[in-house]
């Protein structure tokens, strides 16, 4: 879906109205089916601009059009059916400790179940084979019956990111998806990702910090830093001076590893992850 | 080519379908024993037994000489449970300090003397006993030893709580700082002044705290033990639900609810002055 | 050596001050008579109740009078505390206040569980009589009502304290307030439910006992009869019969909640 943010402005809900904003003046136009990488130093607002994507931040100045609809002016039942077409993704994997994988990801697709249905869902669960392959996609299908608290950290994010897969978003803002992941599972998850968004033809923005992968993966690329947009290239146009100066003062931050599997053929590694499930 | 999972079909099924049906042996008997039938509630008969009663509720009795009995019984109410939470303390207090093990003087070095095992158990047996028993028969069998009136009613809140407060101090005593007090158990003290100079100052917020929750549930208690002629509102408001005067029970009701929501605030505003 | 005992400035001297005069006043207006407590008929009545009370009736046929009314008592426990647990969730979701639901519904369902509260089950207990008649049902449903009101209150104020991470993901996704709360909300807090409701139901077996006293059946109807005729031998037993009651439910709920926490 495309989104237009014109001269936006968010401001964190705690702040106080002297600080700065995390946002500031910011424009940005991404059209439907894009794959966008945000990045930049901590604190650059990347988090509070998926935020302000998913409608979970009302700006305090500015524009904000997602799918060609001003959110904020819709009543609650378009609202709703508008945030059914976009998937959130918080850089802590939103997942109950105590739930199963199988019931935590078949929580993506509550927008579509009725009240009954999802009752039912968590005693006689509907979607054990969508939930699977998702898994699959990510090596964790082995997972599926197991209680959330059973995984690690980086098992839980790959659930969190395979989450996506099991809705039918059009919209994917997934944050920070590789920071618990070693830069194997890293290269494998990110991978995924990518190209099950360029099966479905979805838009996806992502923030990340690992900048080699951010440049490898994505063809648009955007810089944050202090709220404010650096830059808006494309990939190709990237030069490490740019980096340079976007992370200034933050050049520990700036991870430059080089990807493990230097493979640009996206089918050849879904399938090899599909097949790891055997 | 997508591949086929090796156990699709959930495994927590079977657990589930066991517990269920243990629950259901256990359940079916129970609401049999209880007859549960709840759309008797809504037989035609009951139906308007129960229409009138309620629509008697409305208005409520409000006039002076009724409305200054209640006040008075209100306070009788209070009274009651002070009456009675200060009678459990005073025996209480002696009870907590002779079953709690902080006190022990054969436990600082080594484990505690068997006789001293065996006394403090049989007074924490002694203590859930009188807790056991639930207050009403208390005030059943106190009415019938003193007569109607708010004495057994005081005597029941003190039996019961003596055991409540017992037990809750012996343990608030013994889970917190016991370092002060078997420094002067060691260092020669008697047990008496290991307590008021060791145990009280650590605990007597989390000891006051206690007592005024407990306070509080005993004013609850003593409204309903009115019930069995342990005076206060609830003896009125059984006198009044036997005349079927709806309009009594009512404001007995509100004043009720008024009552514990008082309590209830001044409780919450005590313990917070405590802290 | 023990610092000035009173000071005018210190509050808590005043709080203690008020506490005395609240607890004289307390014995003086309530004209107790304890002496009463003392005379000689008293201790003469006393002395022939506690004979009694040690010799318990344990004829056969009692004895299974007193399995059926225990069962009765314990029955009512059960499905009245199960009751007002599966009720309590629902009015959970309605008057917790993060729950995203209309303020009036939050405002209402929490006075509406302050009444269930407040009135207590014996009160509960009477009203029901006149609504359904005599017996277990009533005190079930009473004990239903008024633990409906507390253990909502506590479960309510679970999902207030419960974190929200979870709850505002799924939200932010479209997920409706309800489904919310079944998925995210819940599972964070059941464990917290489960000890809620066990301890109540241990509160409840003692409850159940007594509820029968104003006609509600099981032990409390038999102890009420049995006392009024004064046969002291069946009420021993009886009050025996409850303690074991108190005794095996306390202990069922402590294993019960040592085996969820592994």
């Amino acid at each position: 879906m495309n989104i237009g943010l014109k001269s936006l402005e968010v401001r964190h809900p705690a702040s106080a109205p002297t600080s700065p904003s995390a946002i500031d003046k910011l424009d940005l136009q991404i059209k439907a089916g894009e794959h966008l990488a945000v990045i930049g130093p901590s604190g650059a607002g990347k988090t509070t601009l998926l935020q302000a994507l998913a409608v979970g931040l009302r700006p305090s100045s500015g524009q904000i059009s997602v799918g060609n609809q001003d959110p904020w002016s819709l009543n609650s039942s378009l609202l709703k059916q508008l945030r059914s077409t976009i998937f959130y993704a918080p850089q802590i994997p939103p997942l109950p400790p105590r739930q199963r994988v199988i019931t935590a990801l078949s929580s993506a697709k509550l927008a579509e179940l009725s009240f009954i249905d999802s009752l039912v869902n968590l005693v006689l669960p509907k979607f054990t084979q969508q939930a699977y392959e998702a898994l699959c996609a990510f090596d964790l299908g082995e997972k599926l019956w197991l209680r959330v608290d059973r995984l690690s950290g980086g098992e839980r994010q790959r659930v969190g990111l395979a989450k996506a897969l099991m809705s039918s978003a059009r919209l994917w803002l997934i944050d920070e998806p590789l920071s618990a992941l070693d830069p194997k599972r890293s290269q494998q998850a990110i991978e995924a990702l990518v190209s099950e968004a360029d099966q479905r033809g979805v838009t996806l923005v992502a923030t990340l910090h690992q900048v080699a992968v951010a440049r490898q993966m994505f063809p648009r690329i955007v810089g944050l830093r202090d709220g404010t947009l650096q830059f808006d290239l494309a990939r190709e146009q990237v030069s490490d001076e740019t980096l340079k100066s976007l992370y200034a003062d933050f050049e520990h931050e700036l991870e430059e590893r080089e990807p493990i599997v230097g493979d640009q053929d996206l089918n050849y590694s879904v399938s090899k992850a599909v097949i790891a499930c055997r | 080519m997508r591949v086929e999972a090796p156990a699709m079909r959930d495994p927590a099924w079977i657990g589930r379908v066991f517990w269920g049906l243990a629950v259901l042996v256990v359940l079916l008997p129970s609401l049999v024993a209880v007859e549960f039938k709840p759309w008797m509630l809504f037989e035609p008969e009951n139906l308007r037994v129960t229409a009138g009663f309620v629509m008697d509720f409305f208005p409520p009795e409000v006039n002076s000489e009724f409305l200054f009995l209640i006040l008075r019984e209100s306070w009788t109410t209070i009274a009651i449970a002070t009456a009675g939470m200060a009678l459990a303390m005073l025996f209480a207090v002696p009870f907590a300090l002779a079953a709690s093990s902080a006190l022990s003087i054969s436990s600082l070095t080594g484990p505690m003397n068997p006789a001293g095992l065996v006394i403090r158990q049989l007074i924490r047996w002694f203590l859930i006993v009188l807790r056991s028993v639930p207050e009403l028969i208390w005030a059943l069998i106190f009415v019938r030893v003193v007569g109607l009136g708010p004495a057994a009613g005081v005597l029941a809140i003190a039996v019961t709580y003596t055991g409540m407060l017992g037990k809750i101090y012996g343990e608030i005593l013994e889970s917190g700082d016991t370092q002060a007090s078997r420094a002067l158990l060691i260092g020669g003290g008697s047990r008496l002044q290991a307590f008021f100079y060791g145990l009280l100052p650590q605990n007597a917020t989390e000891l006051s705290s206690y007592t005024v929750y407990r306070w509080e549930c005993a004013i609850r208690s003593s409204a309903v033990l009115g019930f069995v002629g342990a005076g206060g509102l609830g003896q009125q408001m059984d006198a009044s639900m036997k005349m079927f005067n709806g309009g009594e029970v009512a404001t007995i009701l509100i004043v009720l609810m008024v009552l514990v929501a008082i309590a209830d605030l001044m409780s919450a505003f005590i313990r917070k002055a405590i802290q | 050596m023990p610092p000035v005992l009173f000071h005018w400035r210190c509050s808590i001297c005043w709080g203690l001050v008020a506490l005395i005069i609240l607890v004289t006043l307390s014995f003086w207006s309530l004209d107790m008579q304890l002496y009463r407590l003392f005379s000689v008929e008293a201790m003469q009545r006393m002395g022939s109740f506690v004979s009694e009370l040690m010799q318990p009736n344990v004829s056969l046929d009692f004895l299974g009078k007193l399995a059926a009314a225990g069962f009765e008592t314990i029955a009512m426990s059960f499905v009245g505390t199960l009751l007002a647990a599966l009720a309590g969730i629902g009015l959970a979701f309605l008057a917790a206040q993060n729950q995203d639901l209309p303020l009036v519904i939050t405002r209402f369902s929490r006075l509406f569980l302050n009444f269930l509260r407040s009135v207590p089950d014996l009160v509960w207990a009477a009203i029901l009589i006149i609504a359904s008649g005599l017996g277990p049902l009533a005190g079930t449903l009473a004990l239903a009502l008024h633990t409906a009101g507390v253990l909502g209150r506590l479960f309510a104020q679970a999902a207030e304290n419960a974190p929200q991470h979870v709850y505002e993901s799924l939200r932010l996704n479209g997920s409706s307030p309800v489904q919310c709360f079944v998925y995210a909300t819940l599972p964070s807090i059941l464990p917290q439910l489960m000890s809620y409701t066990l301890y109540r139901w241990e509160n409840n077996i003692r409850a159940a006992a007594v509820l029968g006293v104003v006609g509600a059946g099981g032990l409390g109807q038999m102890l009420a009869f049995h006392m009024s005729l004064f046969q002291m031998n069946e009420t021993s037993s009886i009050l025996l019969t409850m303690i074991f009651l108190v005794m095996l439910v306390d202990l069922l709920s402590y294993v019960i909640r040592r085996a969820l926490s592994r």
